[in-house]
């Protein structure tokens, strides 16, 4: 950080006409996108869910279907994070201590969510267990219906926001490194203590991280969950595709009332986004002190 | 406690780390693995520790008092192991870090929290380190925090204790400290311990005996005096300290030196005689025999001055005189001198690299 500091202080001084003209490019486009491609239409969403005025802000997210709407997104969430969590943290262990066959494989699965396109993602558990699926005969033989409703959407929830932990543990527990585990160990210290006691309080910060990350993603998902729900309104339609619903019938005012509920869902988890990293930073900083030689 | 090893190999696919290791430390006794990096000395702590296990071959055996402890995991060995960056719980203070071995005993052996704290600051006297307790690990220095690493290891009553690098990430005099205070807190426990190093001052001052390994082998094995005197090899004798290698002759008990190794040698006769710096004697007048050189540059060795000379046939020496010495001769740059071996050392042939033989 003060290296950086520093060396913008010293381009400042010695900075040619030049210079000052890039960077003024640099620093007007980078303006302009940020306020015309972002800043421009999140304040829009508020204006356009107050237009009409609080009552009609409010009746809109009482409506019964808006409620459902929310109730559903909240149980998605609910559901995929923890199971997210607990799977990026068991992943995140198996990749950085321990050695097995197919470790490098299982590492670029794990990012497979990010390269391939939600829809895609959406369309795998179709054909799993739609009606013409694969698993589809066998699932509706049980009596379950997965697509179409919300166990399909929870699937789908949770297959997209998959790395989003691992993504953010593997490396840092690469950085920290596995000293601190083998001490506990040898002061006698089973596995399970070690991980609870040792490890878990290292990563703490990269976790919440990482967990805000998923919870961000797992509210706003739009394109898997919108090819497994059905749009059944009421019953399988969370928070965005209930925006998209009232959007197509130009329910603009509820559309908008909605969607102000997301972008304040969203602007939060960028604030506790922001405010992790920053204790993450802070504490690789005290880690780093206690290195020899630094 | 006792510890042996027998016939000890350890294979990272091709490379041998531990090459047939056979080792017995003695009840109560400070060891030192001394050896260059690469030399296996880590890895064998780390066979004993139970971090690492030893390939399983007939005849191999590691012996805690007797017993054989090579398939028990490392919780069961009841050892300290102290690592070489301290690996202390950088989120607990230090009493958190000490007590730490206590808390995670199974419910029936665990001291109540009364006894815990008691041990604690009983351990924190012991480091020096009384009214610490509260601070964490960042807020200390290197070698505290090594002592702390110290102390949770203690805090368990292992049987014995391994330190691995312990003072290699300290500046030398924090390191000149710690290596004393070590040497009496041993003294006063006398528990078994074995300190793994490359500095080989650390090795011949703390420890009773001096284990030197090199490419996964023990090379020799003795008192500090034993190996520094009377080393096996030229590369013990290399490893403990700098060396002259000369050409001469051995007159009886008096060394003759010739010239430089490489240089033409024309009579069977010679040998190469290896000199420590402090037993080269440098004189002004050439006496009966003395080896002519110049002076190159003269260094500061600390206690002692450090003369580069240049022998005639092109080979360069090391003396190391005393200030006192040095001053009386008032040598000077670029000056001819005399060289003399007070003592020298003869190995066999087959202690000896191809480049050393004649």
């Amino acid at each position: 950080m003060n290296q950086e500091g520093t060396g913008e202080l010293a381009m400042n001084r010695h900075r040619s006409w030049q210079d000052r003209m890039t960077s003024g490019i640099a620093i007007a486009m980078t303006m302009a996108i940020v306020i015309g491609l972002l800043a421009i239409p999140v304040a829009s969403i508020f204006f356009e869910a107050f237009r009409e005025g609080w009552t009609v802000f409010a009746r809109s997210l009482v409506d019964p279907a808006a409620i459902s709407a929310i109730q559903l997104t909240l149980l998605v969430v609910a559901i995929a994070v923890p199971l997210n969590t607990i799977f990026g943290v068991a992943a995140a262990v198996a990749l950085t201590r321990y050695e097995f066959r197919g470790k490098t494989i299982l590492g670029s699965i794990i990012d497979l969510p990010f390269a391939v396109s939600p829809v895609i993602s959406g369309l795998i558990f179709v054909l799993l267990f739609g009606s013409q699926g694969w698993l589809g005969p066998i699932v509706g033989k049980l009596g379950f219906q997965i697509i179409f409703a919300i166990p399909g959407i929870v699937l789908a929830t949770i297959f997209v926001t998959v790395p989003f932990v691992a993504r953010e543990l593997i490396p840092l527990m690469q950085e920290q490194g596995s000293e601190e585990e083998l001490a506990a160990i040898s002061l006698g210290a089973t596995g399970w203590q070690t991980f609870w006691r040792i490890t878990l309080p290292k990563i703490r910060w990269g976790l919440f991280y990482g967990v805000a990350l998923c919870t961000a993603r797992a509210l706003g998902e739009f394109g898997a969950v919108s090819v497994v729900s059905g749009h059944i309104r009421g019953k399988t339609t969370t928070m965005p595709l209930h925006v998209e619903i009232l959007y197509n019938e130009y329910n603009i005012p509820a559309a908008f009332a909605m969607a102000s509920l997301l972008a304040v869902a969203g602007l939060a988890s960028l604030v506790v986004k922001e405010f992790l990293h920053h204790r993450m930073m802070r504490q690789r900083q005290q880690d780093a002190i206690q290195l020899p030689g630094s | 406690m006792t510890i042996e090893l027998r016939q000890i190999h350890k294979h990272y696919q091709q490379f041998a780390a531990l090459d047939g290791i056979d080792l017995k430390i003695r009840d109560g006794q400070l060891t030192a693995l001394l050896g260059p990096s690469g030399s296996g000395k880590t890895t064998l702590l780390r066979v004993i520790a139970g971090l690492e296990f030893p390939d399983s071959n007939p005849g191999s055996a590691l012996l805690f008092d007797g017993r054989d402890v090579a398939a028990s995991e490392s919780a069961k060995r009841q050892i300290g192991f102290v690592f070489q960056h301290y690996a202390l719980f950088k989120h607990m203070t230090v009493a958190d870090n000490i007590a730490f071995g206590l808390r995670v005993k199974p419910r029936r052996e665990r001291p109540s929290e009364g006894q815990i704290k008691s041990r604690v600051d009983e351990l924190l006297s012991l480091i020096q380190l009384a009214g610490f307790g509260n601070r964490y690990p960042s807020q200390l220095s290197g070698g505290q925090r090594q002592r702390v690493a110290l102390a949770r290891a203690l805090a368990v009553t292992p049987r014995f204790l391994l330190l691995d690098e312990p003072f290699g990430a300290l500046d030398a005099k924090v390191r000149q400290g710690l290596r004393t205070w070590l040497r009496q807190l041993h003294e006063e426990l006398q528990m078994t311990t074995i300190l793994v190093t490359h500095d080989q001052e650390e090795a011949l001052e703390v420890a009773d005996t001096v284990v030197i390994m090199n490419r996964g082998r023990i090379v020799q094995e003795g008192t500090p005096e034993e190996v520094f005197h009377r080393p096996v090899n030229h590369f013990v004798m290399d490893f403990l300290g700098r060396v002259n290698v000369f050409r001469g002759r051995m007159d009886g008990d008096q060394a003759q030196l010739l010239g430089n190794l490489e240089a033409p040698k024309p009579s069977h006769e010679q040998i190469p005689l290896f000199v420590r710096p402090h037993d080269l004697e440098v004189d002004r007048q050439p006496g009966d025999s003395g080896l002519p050189a110049t002076i190159q540059r003269i260094g500061q060795g600390g206690n002692f001055a450090r003369i580069y000379v240049e022998l005639p046939d092109g080979g360069q020496a090391t003396a190391e005189l005393p200030w006192s010495r040095f001053h009386e001769l008032g040598l000077q740059r670029g000056e001819r001198v005399y060289l003399r071996a007070r003592a020298a050392q003869v190995f066999s042939p087959d202690a000896l690299p191809a480049d050393y033989q004649i």
